[in-house]
């Protein structure tokens, strides 16, 4: 064997593409693979470089002479007809005896692969140092691993959407739950606390305040639970108003103070720094960071004071913004060490020997943090037992424009509270009126005692005519109506002099004159607002050092500024109630900022929770007394009803109750299907009415 | 293993029982998920465990369950996703089990942690053929033989495997299958 011979074996032992090619480009000796897939044999005319399409060398030109000058280089070549291509290179043997180019190479795999999938090429058909085939098996496998990521990307989506949903289901039903379990206990809480407020005695006593205890406990787990579930809500939907931050400190201040005169401590504000600049940020949630502190400091001190601190952090580059430090102090047991862990844990406290009976659900903490971190801070406690403990947080707030205009603050001071002294008897039949004025009523400071009908009334002040200094009597009540009460009272020995105003949810002017005649001395209409209280206050009770007013003037006149406090005129009186209500607005909410305003969006909360359990037990009554034609009954209900929706502002079914208690008065009772046109404007209204409340509670 | 060989037996069990036979597989074999990637290599033991609940679900033995899996492999897995390598190896049974070792060299210089067993094919004159496998791996004789069913449907190759001797070995398996195809 020649050495040209035993190299083109050698060759062939490389390389499964091998070809020998003369100077005029013709194929004159092949490799099996390639004499097979070009269907050459020797003497064919077979032009290698001219039967290929070559896509590399990009400078080749399918000369020989080209070929030669891109010896070395990779040539990727096709030919469609043959369905074969070749990957390999031009190499230059002459030397050894193999004259011309030898192209040396294999199949290209990946171009048979797409454009001639049937050729049936084998391991054979590729040395085994050639990659292609791994290649192939990597490429196969990796296809694979796509779509199992794909698939997995898919299910990962999916599983997300079904988790959020049920997050959200979940959050949904907790919400609802929870909505649906405060109406009742806060009807359970209202009523323990009045239980506790007649005075009883021994066992009663014992358990009423453990009743009591146990309800404030599961109504705080219930709130917790729903702020909980919406604090990052809140958070991100957060209201940004500008305040100061002055203002917003002495309002808490304010806010705590009752509590903490009640419990013999002092409360104060530390440091002198003012804020001189406006700021803008979620003051509700500042609000109730401080407030949960503060209350927090006063629940467990026994003494000593408590001291707010706030303060610019100078170290601070923001130019828009300036990190302010809050601090809540107190004098009280301090907090054991193996408490602080879980201080901010839901449901922990930091109960000690000397704390135990300061029973908390040890939610306040939990919550407060989770606000703090939610705006960006982080929420410290320095603590030492026996002499007190330091909360202390820091967050950005941002700076708001120097004129913008402030609002002040909504709470009144307690200056202001205590601007009237006195004991008053408010007589009314319906339990929710009869909180929600006595609360308007105690919020400027008076010692109100309450009746729920004319009788008890009588009988209270029968007893003890002196009780009381003042008495607010609701004309309509079932049994012994108002003016029947009143002229019993005045009738009563050293009762004359007494004065009696009249409640009613009419102001016509044969009830003023009803009322006159029976011995009162003024005359408002429910609702009950603050500045024609004080009216009545002014006249009859010591304020700010004064003594009650001496003029006798009648303050029955319509003319007089407290008797056309009528916000809702029954001018209707007598018609019957028509199918649409006209342009009466469902909702009002007026009277229902007045009332926040008056005694605070918890306290309102909490009665209107109550107006929804009574209401709903009086439709069933209106509904009974509709079917039975019961004339009476339905007036009395048509009245209390629309007093108390006119009250909360639900004022066009207000308006309808109204209308159709006069046509009922009227003998004119309408039919029970009457309901079935209020109902819709009656849930609208409440549906509105809690909207709002909800966004008043932050 | 690789996951490809744990998802083709999740793709024999959904195929022939449906997911939700799967799901209780999958529950009873205690591997914590099915999610898994071909290229990714997994413990034996999940492998295992999978093969065993398949068995128990079913009510069969493992052996069944295996060579069940072996032709599933060639006839699905394989063959819809390495099929021009199954073509590249041979055209027929004989030449593919021939270029199997081949081919498995050329998947371990992708798959660096590929254990792949071996095969050492003896043909007398006649129509008898012996297989010498051998693997690291112990327990996968009836996936083998599940394999060469799998392979002589594929290759339209008439097949009956006469005898299945195992061979004494100090580490994982080795078996001796004695063929005949006609």
């Amino acid at each position: 064997m020649s050495q040209s011979d035993t190299f083109w074996s050698e060759l062939q032992k490389l390389f499964t593409v091998v070809g020998q090619i003369d100077s005029s480009g013709r194929l004159v000796r092949a490799s099996p693979l390639l004499a097979a897939q070009c269907r050459w044999q020797a003497q064919d005319d077979f032009y290698f470089f001219e039967s290929f399409s070559f896509k590399r060398p990009t400078s080749f030109d399918g000369r020989y002479e080209s070929a030669r000058e891109a010896v070395g280089q990779l040539f990727l070549g096709f030919n469609n007809e043959l369905g074969f291509a070749v990957r390999g290179q031009v190499v230059d043997y002459s030397g050894i005896g193999l004259d011309g180019l030898c192209f040396v190479g294999v199949p290209w795999l990946w171009w048979m692969e797409g454009n001639a999938p049937d050729q049936s090429l084998t391991m054979a058909s590729f040395p085994v140092h050639d990659v292609q085939m791994d290649q192939l098996f990597f490429m196969s496998t990796q296809q694979s691993m796509v779509e199992d990521l794909q698939a997995l990307n898919e299910q990962l989506k999916t599983a997300k959407q079904d988790v959020e949903r049920s997050n959200e289901a979940r959050q949904s039903f907790f919400h609802h739950v929870s909505h649906e379990m405060r109406t009742p206990l806060n009807g359970v809480v209202s009523s323990l606390s009045l239980m506790r407020d007649l005075g009883l005695d021994g066992k009663l006593a014992e358990y009423a305040g453990l009743a009591s205890r146990s309800a404030d406990r599961l109504l705080e787990v219930i709130n917790f639970t729903l702020e909980s579930a919406s604090i990052e809500s809140h958070v991100s939907d957060a209201e940004f108003t500008d305040f100061s931050l002055d203002l917003l400190i002495e309002e808490c201040l304010a806010i705590a103070s009752p509590l903490v005169i009640e419990r013999g401590l002092e409360l104060r504000r530390s440091g002198v720094q003012k804020f001189a600049r406006p700021y803008r940020g979620p003051v509700k949630l500042l609000r109730q960071i401080l407030g949960n502190l503060l209350s927090n400091a006063v629940k467990f001190s026994q003494s000593g004071t408590i001291t707010l601190g706030a303060g610019i952090n100078e170290d601070n580059s923001d130019e828009q913004a300036d990190i302010i430090e809050f601090s809540v102090a107190d004098q009280g047991p301090g907090i054991p060490d193996e408490a602080l862990p879980r201080l901010f844990t839901p449901f922990a406290t930091g109960l000690s020997a000397e704390t135990k009976n300061h029973q908390g659900t040890g939610l306040g903490l939990a919550i407060v943090q989770r606000i703090v971190e939610a705006l960006g801070g982080e929420i410290t406690v320095q603590t030492v037992l026996g002499e007190g403990s330091i909360f202390q947080f820091a967050i950005p707030i941002s700076h708001a424009p120097d004129d913008v205009q402030i609002e002040v603050a909504r709470y009144p001071s307690l200056a202001s509270a205590d601007a009237y002294r006195g004991r008053v008897l408010l007589v009314d039949d319906n339990e929710t009126n009869r909180l929600l004025n006595a609360k308007v009523m105690e919020s400027t400071g008076l010692d109100v005692t309450t009746a729920g009908s004319g009788q008890e009334a009588y009988d209270a002040l029968a007893v003890e005519n002196n009780a009381v200094d003042l008495v607010f009597m609701d004309l309509d009540m079932p049994g012994m109506d108002g003016f029947e009460a009143t002229r019993r009272i005045k009738a009563l020995p050293g009762a004359e002099t007494l004065p009696i105003i009249a409640l009613s949810a009419h102001s016509s002017a044969r009830d003023r004159q009803l009322a006159e005649e029976a011995g009162m001395q003024g005359f408002l209409t429910k609702p009950l607002v603050l500045e024609p209280l004080r009216a009545i206050y002014t006249r009859y009770l010591a304020h700010d050092g004064a003594t009650p007013e001496t003029d006798e003037g009648s303050l029955l006149a319509p003319e007089s500024p407290v008797a056309t406090e009528a916000h809702h005129d029954s001018s209707v009186e007598g018609a019957l109630p028509e199918e649409d209500a006209g342009a009466t607005m469902t909702f009002d909410r007026q009277p229902v900022d007045r009332l926040i305003h008056e005694v605070g969006v918890d306290i309102l909360q909490t009665l209107v929770d109550k107006f929804l359990t009574e209401s709903a037990e009086r439709w069933e009554l209106l509904s009974g007394s509709l079917a039975a034609a019961d004339r009476e009954s339905a007036v009395r209900e048509f009245h209390t009803l629309g007093s108390a929706c006119l009250t909360f502002g639900i004022t066009a079914a207000g308006e309808k109750f109204r209308q159709c208690e006069a046509a009922a008065i009227e003998k004119n009772l309408p039919g029970d299907e009457v309901l079935l046109s209020i109902a819709p404007l009656l849930a609208e209204g409440i549906s509105q009415l809690q909207l709002l409340l909800s966004e008043q509670r932050g | 293993m690789y996951g490809v060989i744990n998802k083709s037996l999740r793709d024999m069990v959904v195929e022939q029982f449906g997911e939700a036979k799967w799901s209780e597989v999958l529950q009873r074999s205690g591997v914590p998920d099915d999610s898994f990637l071909a290229m990714q290599s997994y413990d034996d033991d999940i492998t295992y465990s999978l093969a065993q609940a398949c068995a128990d679900e079913m009510e069969i033995d493992l052996s069944d369950a295996l060579r069940a899996f072996g032709v599933h492999w060639v006839e699905n897995t394989v063959a819809k996703q390495y099929e021009t390598l199954m073509r590249a190896a041979g055209s027929d049974m004989l030449s593919f089990l021939g270029n199997l070792n081949n081919l498995h060299d050329r998947i371990s210089s992708t798959f660096l942690n590929y254990r792949p067993p071996s095969f050492e094919i003896k043909k007398d004159a006649g129509e008898q053929v012996e297989i010498l496998y051998l693997s690291e791996r112990v327990g996968l004789t009836p996936f083998v033989e599940g394999l060469l069913h799998g392979l002589a449907a594929r290759f339209n190759q008439e097949m009956a495997i006469i005898e299945i001797v195992p061979q004494p070995v100090a580490r994982g398996e080795q078996t001796l299958f004695k063929l005949s195809m006609g």
